[in-house]
């Protein structure tokens, strides 16, 4: 049932690119890698769990949720940018890289601190925890809208990096810093929205996918190594290429189970291979 | 990045005496957990559960006039950070060690105990090579052995007539070895059983979003899905995504340890589909009505307050076995010990009496059987239908321990 497969890659596809396009941006307009982007994504799955049992009593607490929570990691990037990211621009690699590991002990053991160590289960939206019959064959309605999600945010990044002034400074900053600069572009701003912004997506994709796989000590590493696999492959600093690495690996894993399944998850980094061997760029990384 | 991680993980091992001040010597007893990483619940409630029984012990006078002191430290859930704290404890005078610890770190550190001669127990390492082609004079298992944990699930199976099999694990030393020995025994208890082609799927520890493995399981429509090496948070994220696709509709499911506490936490009761899946569990809830039982769940509740899950169960007996050879040896020495262990009895508190097998230090520790289900007493996942299965049975005899390990 080959449909049904797809709908699973789409629904891969779609948590992975909310996860990559964050990372991505980041490193386009700030130029650091941030380690750290799964432990926003764990901490936005169990901020999930906070407010949807909070707020068990309405019908809409996961809606709410869904916008309230990526506030709350962007901000918390937010600060994460003006304490720690804004003084490790221009350093190098090394040096970048400790401090955003030290940021995800720090997430992770504050996490353990609030919530404890059970897996938490966060439930799915009323009105979408019925399955629809696909195919012959049931399928959770929920995760139509993770993928319908998932699309509306693609659009809504190219909408503010194409289609506002703020995405033409953004774009401005990412090409030329110091001219940016020179001409009046108060960078710092820039830096510090575009965190936000980059994690507020782990923020989206956490608490869509906290209805899926629940909240997790854990998820942190796992969504941080696919996520890098997909900016890798995309190229690392470009929106698109997480779009389109997204859903390559999304339906690469999707039929990769259901052809071979002892292969399955080799194939998403031997296509991380394959790239960098061809195009150590990413598939629609900027040429050096 | 792991390099960065133990550095900054390192030296982080702590003292601590239960109940009270030090006499002027104690007994040292190293216990390693697994608290943070995958294996979390498990080492921080195996943890509990021997601090509360050397507290006991403490307050009862101690073993051989001496206090119980445990040298506890985090594994992290890693093989070679558990090696090293095993080095650490032994020099830091640990007589013996208990690990509430994986699979492949107790792989790894009962290599070291066989070369230092420490008596090493596990509390958390089921596997069954552990103690076959694995096991050594140093290395001691209060715990059930995986054979008898599935063993009655096997025969359970067998008896339902399922024939067509797909089978899901978590892709580590107990998933590979659970999954071959299971399928093995299904083979042989009926020749009709197979497992659909392509149909074996394997994924990372820790792995929570099924969506394409679930489509997958049901374009292949097999009779029942064997997920039995799905451990930690796979195990949960599994059955509660599988029922939303209505899978259990579908086909049946077998997980011999789903009745773990530890592993179904987090499952909600509209997560479980009603009597579908066969399950196993070494500290069933409700808890068994026994004397034993119902005192260790009150004790364990008042120290901690929290319930205790199959792991506290575990290093609390471990404890209070090791107490009970040292007594029959008669003095503080590795080797008057280990002769000590040979035939030793002990009531485990959901497992009852068991005795501990000499020529392959593997206790004959039995499980429970019966459907996933849910309590509402204890608001939490259960079992319904359970029988207790003694383990003896599906150990290997001497004459079979001697040749698996001379392999």
């Amino acid at each position: 049932m080959i449909e049904l497969q797809l709908i699973s890659g789409l629904v891969s596809a779609a948590i992975l690119f909310l996860l990559a396009s964050g990372l991505s941006l980041i490193f386009g307009v700030c130029h650091v890698l941030n380690l750290a982007h799964g432990a926003f994504f764990l901490l936005a799955t169990f901020l999930a769990y906070m407010v949807t049992s909070q707020l068990a009593v309405t019908e809409f607490d996961f809606w709410i949720a869904l916008i309230l929570v990526p506030l709350a990691v962007a901000g918390v990037g937010a600060v994460a940018e003006i304490t720690l990211f804004r003084r490790l621009y221009g350093a190098n690699i090394l040096l970048q890289v400790l401090p955003t590991i030290a940021l995800i002990f720090i997430i992770s053991d504050l996490v353990r601190f609030f919530w404890g160590l059970e897996p938490l289960a966060v439930p799915t939206p009323t009105g979408f925890n019925f399955p629809i019959e696909l195919f012959g064959v049931f399928f959770p309605s929920y995760y139509a809208v993770v993928v319908v999600a998932g699309a509306l945010v693609a659009l809504l990044i190219w909408f503010l990096v194409y289609k506002t002034d703020w995405g033409l400074l953004i774009r401005a900053v990412s090409q030329d810093r110091d001219m940016a600069r020179a001409l009046g572009v108060k960078a710092n701003r820039i830096f510090t929205s575009v965190f936000a912004l980059g994690t507020g997506l782990a923020g989206v994709g956490g608490v869509l996918f906290a209805p899926i796989g629940g909240a997790n000590l854990g998820t942190d590493m796992d969504a941080v190594i696919e996520a890098f696999a997909v900016v890798v492959v995309g190229g690392l600093g470009s929106v698109w290429g997480s779009a389109v690495a997204a859903l390559l690996i999304g339906m690469l894993k999707a039929f990769g189970i259901l052809i071979v399944p002892q292969f399955a998850l080799a194939f998403v980094f031997g296509l991380m291979a394959i790239v960098l061997v061809i195009r150590p760029t990413g598939l629609f990384g900027a040429r050096e | 990045m792991k390099f960065f991680k133990s550095l900054a993980l390192a030296g982080m091992t702590a003292s601590m005496i239960a109940g009270g001040t030090a006499s002027a010597e104690t007994l040292k007893i190293g216990l390693i957990s697994a608290k943070s990483g995958v294996f979390a619940i498990f080492g921080t409630s195996g943890e509990k559960g021997a601090m509360l029984a050397a507290e006991e012990i403490n307050a009862a006078g101690g073993v051989l006039g001496r206090k119980i002191e445990l040298i506890t430290s985090d594994s992290k859930s890693r093989p070679e950070e558990a090696s090293r704290l095993f080095r650490e404890a032994v020099a830091q005078g640990a007589t013996v060690v208990l690990g509430v610890i994986g699979s492949g770190e107790t792989q790894a550190v009962s290599t070291l105990a066989r070369e230092q001669k420490v008596p090493f127990f596990t509390g958390l390492g089921y596997s069954r090579f552990l103690t076959e082609e694995a096991g050594h004079r140093y290395f001691l298992r209060i715990i059930t052995n995986s054979s008898a944990y599935y063993g009655p699930m096997v025969e359970r199976l067998l008896k339902d007539g399922h024939k067509r099999y797909c089978t899901i694990n978590n892709d580590f030393a107990f998933g590979r070895d659970l999954n071959e020995s299971v399928m093995a025994d299904l083979k042989k208890g009926n020749p009709q059983v197979e497992v659909l082609p392509g149909c074996e799927f394997w994924v990372p520890l820790g792995t929570t979003d099924f969506s394409t493995y679930l489509t997958a399981l049901l374009s292949k429509k097999p009779d029942i899905v064997m997920f039995g090496g799905l451990v930690g948070p796979s195990g949960r994220a599994f059955v509660a995504q599988a029922n939303q696709f209505g899978l259990f509709q579908r086909m049946a499911g077998a997980h011999p340890a789903l009745g773990w506490p530890a592993n179904a936490v987090g499952l909600r009761e509209q997560d479980i589909p009603k009597r579908t899946i066969i399950t196993g569990s070494d500290y069933p809830y409700p808890p068994p009505k026994t004397e034993d039982s119902e005192r260790f769940f009150a004790a364990f509740k008042k120290r901690w307050n929290e319930d205790p899950v199959s792991e506290a169960a575990h290093g609390y007996a471990t404890i209070q076995f090791i107490k009970k050879a040292f007594e029959k040896a008669g003095k503080v020495d590795r080797e008057a010990f280990i002769d000590a262990t040979a035939g030793l009895d002990i009531v485990h508190p959901s497992l009852g009496a068991m005795k501990m097998r000499g020529f392959d230090n593997q206790s004959t520790a039995g499980v429970w059987v019966g459907y996933l289900g849910w309590s509402k007493q204890y608001n939490r996942p259960a079992m319904e239908d359970v029988i207790f299965v003694p383990g003896e049975k599906y150990l290997p005899t001497e004459e079979q321990v001697k040749k698996l390990r001379s392999k």
